[in-house]
């Protein structure tokens, strides 16, 4: 009996010891960029199983040590509906429209660009949005001879910004949602308020650094309002169905906690849907166009993190988390917001949230352990940590160009464009944005939740 | 016949990769190609005057021309304006032959039929074709005139 105790421990041990060195070893690779991220997720994820740190079933079924489905097909199916809306023209229809709504004068421009871009942000992810407008918005700067690069930078810290508004608006949002089992009502009341006082300031701030930088001529102007936007639109049939099923699906979010759904039940629909109604019969190509190199990597992700999670090292870190603020919560609220803020920064936030989500989870049972399922995970006590995680992961993408996925994208349209936005210029404005952000994030979530308590 | 019997041979009809665009379509601009005296529509890229690094061809020049945005978002295409080209003109001078070139080249040696030849440009969409020797160092190139021409010299007898 003793020897087999011995056995355990020491098997325990090792296993414990090869998933943390696993899942750090993939880190630094991600960090590095060496590696394509997606091959080190499935390689990390493969060795969890190769070594028996995880079984295959509990990776593919199990929810807590394994893939978060409702994560993958709520992303897939996002990204099926936007492959076929995409070419219908809609959203260079918007971006036109705005610009002349702007009147061709380029700050305006940049301030209704930047609300187009948070908006459509909360509604679709960052890179999405990202991509879609900087072309438009390089188009317009070309026409109005102005600097097309702060136009770009504002867009992609709009992007981030908005996209914190909603369930769907950004990867760390949509992981949380799953683990914590929030609805989309739920980011739209505690998240969205948060968002708007930002978004009021960032523009405010965008109004004052870019007024006397930004001026061009009067013919110039005239470009834009020469410029028919409905010459954007190629399809207005498949406009119309793509309108109808995104109607669809944001009625089926808004409801889906009622109803009982799970998002990715909604999205999945609505995926479903706009296929048929394409009236395609080659889905080859819409297919082919989800990014599945990003999937794979959540699939990878999870399964590592899962590793990590099953030998007890997320559980050994919450413990040092909740030594660290004496167990007081809005310290470890504010802890894990600015924590987040300056690790998204610096990391992905996507392995960053995956592997922050069972820390909080464990966190809770440590503080409250007499309570379980969604009693525990949506504990009153418990609600701001999880809001202050998704303000700090999403917010702290402004603050490098490396932060977020929507800063990489921006910067590489640029440089196709044959101009370059260096680190330190993405960093002169992105972290300062970052700080002054995650500051009214701050007092956001201690006037609401310590202070007023509603 | 063989590929060494029409092809033009290198002399100073080739691009060095830090020329400016500018430079490189005026040289090309007065580079005429055989007989007719019409002006040649590719050069090859060659470093330090020896090394094939690449072609430029006015394929390179028109898409240096075309903004980026055209080309990445297909819906844009109905936003352009009066002006348009000669601001991007003005702006894709100073930008250089090694930025613009194609990189990926297929090459043939001298001494390869000219059926061989014909058949690598057919299948490859080629305009222009240069002439390598097995050790690296180039000879000549092949425009897809130069085939044409051996053609109609054997149908028309010239």
């Amino acid at each position: 009996m003793e020897n087999e105790a011995v056995v355990q421990t020491f098997q325990m041990n090792a296993a414990f010891w090869m998933a943390l060195t696993i899942f750090l070893v993939a880190l630094v690779a991600i960090i590095s960029e060496k590696i394509h991220k997606t091959i080190v997720a499935i390689g990390g994820a493969s060795l969890m199983l190769v070594l028996k740190i995880l079984s295959q079933h509990q990776a593919f079924h199990l929810e807590e040590f394994g893939v978060d489905w409702n994560v993958i097909f709520l992303l897939i199916s996002m990204m099926i509906i936007i492959n076929l809306t995409k070419p219908t023209g809609m959203f260079e229809y918007i971006a036109i429209k705005s610009a002349k709504i702007g009147k061709g004068d380029p700050l305006k421009i940049m301030v209704i660009m930047a609300l187009v871009t948070a908006v459509l942000s909360a509604f679709l992810d960052n890179v999405t949005t990202v991509l879609l407008i900087a072309p438009v918005t390089l188009l317009i700067a070309d026409a109005l001879d102005v600097d097309a690069i702060p136009y770009l930078i504002v867009e992609a810290l709009a992007s981030n910004i908005g996209g914190t508004a909603t369930l769907i608006g950004d990867p760390p949002n949509i992981m949380i949602a799953s683990k914590a089992r929030l609805d989309f009502m739920d980011f739209i009341i505690h998240l969205a308020p948060a968002v708007i006082f930002i978004m009021v300031v960032f523009l405010f701030i965008v109004k004052i650094v870019f007024r006397k930088q930004l001026t061009t001529r009067e013919e110039l102007k005239k470009r834009i309002m020469d410029m028919d936007e409905r010459e954007a639109i190629k399809n207005p049939l498949m406009l119309k169905k793509s309108l109808f099923v995104l109607a669809v699906v944001l009625v089926g979010f808004i409801f889906h906690g009622l109803l009982h759904y799970e998002p990715a039940t909604i999205a999945l629909f609505g995926a479903a849907l706009l296929l048929l109604l394409s009236g395609t019969h080659e889905p080859h190509h819409v297919l082919a166009d989800v990014e599945w190199p990003v999937i794979f990597f959540f699939i990878g992700l999870f399964i590592m993190v899962g590793g990590v999670v099953k030998v007890g090292v997320i559980k050994m870190l919450s413990v040092e988390v909740l030594k660290m603020t004496h167990g007081n919560l809005f310290g470890t609220s504010m802890l894990i917001m600015w924590f987040s803020a300056v690790a998204s920064a610096v990391v992905d936030n996507i392995p960053y949230v995956a592997t922050m989500n069972p820390l909080i989870v464990d966190m809770a049972r440590e503080l409250w352990p007499h309570k379980t399922g969604i009693e525990l995970l949506q504990y009153k006590d418990l609600m701001p940590i999880w809001w202050s995680l998704a303000l700090g992961a999403c917010l702290g993408g402004n603050g490098t160009a490396i932060g977020a996925s929507a800063n990489v994208i921006v910067v590489g349209m640029a440089e196709k464009a044959g101009r370059k936005i260096s680190f330190l210029k993405f960093m002169l404005y992105g972290t300062p944005l970052m700080l002054v952000t995650v500051f009214i994030a701050m007092i956001y979530v201690w006037l609401r939740y310590y202070v007023l308590k509603i | 016949m063989l590929v060494k019997d029409i092809m033009e041979p290198i002399t100073t009809n080739w691009l060095s990769p830090d020329m400016t665009l500018d430079e490189a379509v005026c040289k090309m601009e007065e580079t005429k190609w055989g007989l007719y005296g019409a002006s040649v529509n590719g050069m090859v890229v060659l470093e330090d005057g020896k090394k094939l690094i690449g072609v430029l061809s006015i394929i390179n020049v028109i898409r240096a021309v075309i903004p980026s945005y055209l080309v990445l978002d297909e819906n844009l295409g109905g936003f352009t304006w009066d002006g348009m080209i000669e601001e991007r003109t003005e702006k894709a001078r100073g930008k250089k032959v090694k930025e613009l070139m194609s990189t990926s080249v297929l090459t043939i040696t001298p001494d390869a039929t000219l059926m061989r030849c014909a058949d690598t440009m057919i299948e490859h969409q080629l305009q222009r074709i240069p002439v390598v020797e097995k050790t690296g160092q180039v000879l000549g190139i092949v425009h897809i005139r130069d085939l044409y021409l051996a053609i109609t010299n054997l149908m028309c007898g010239v």
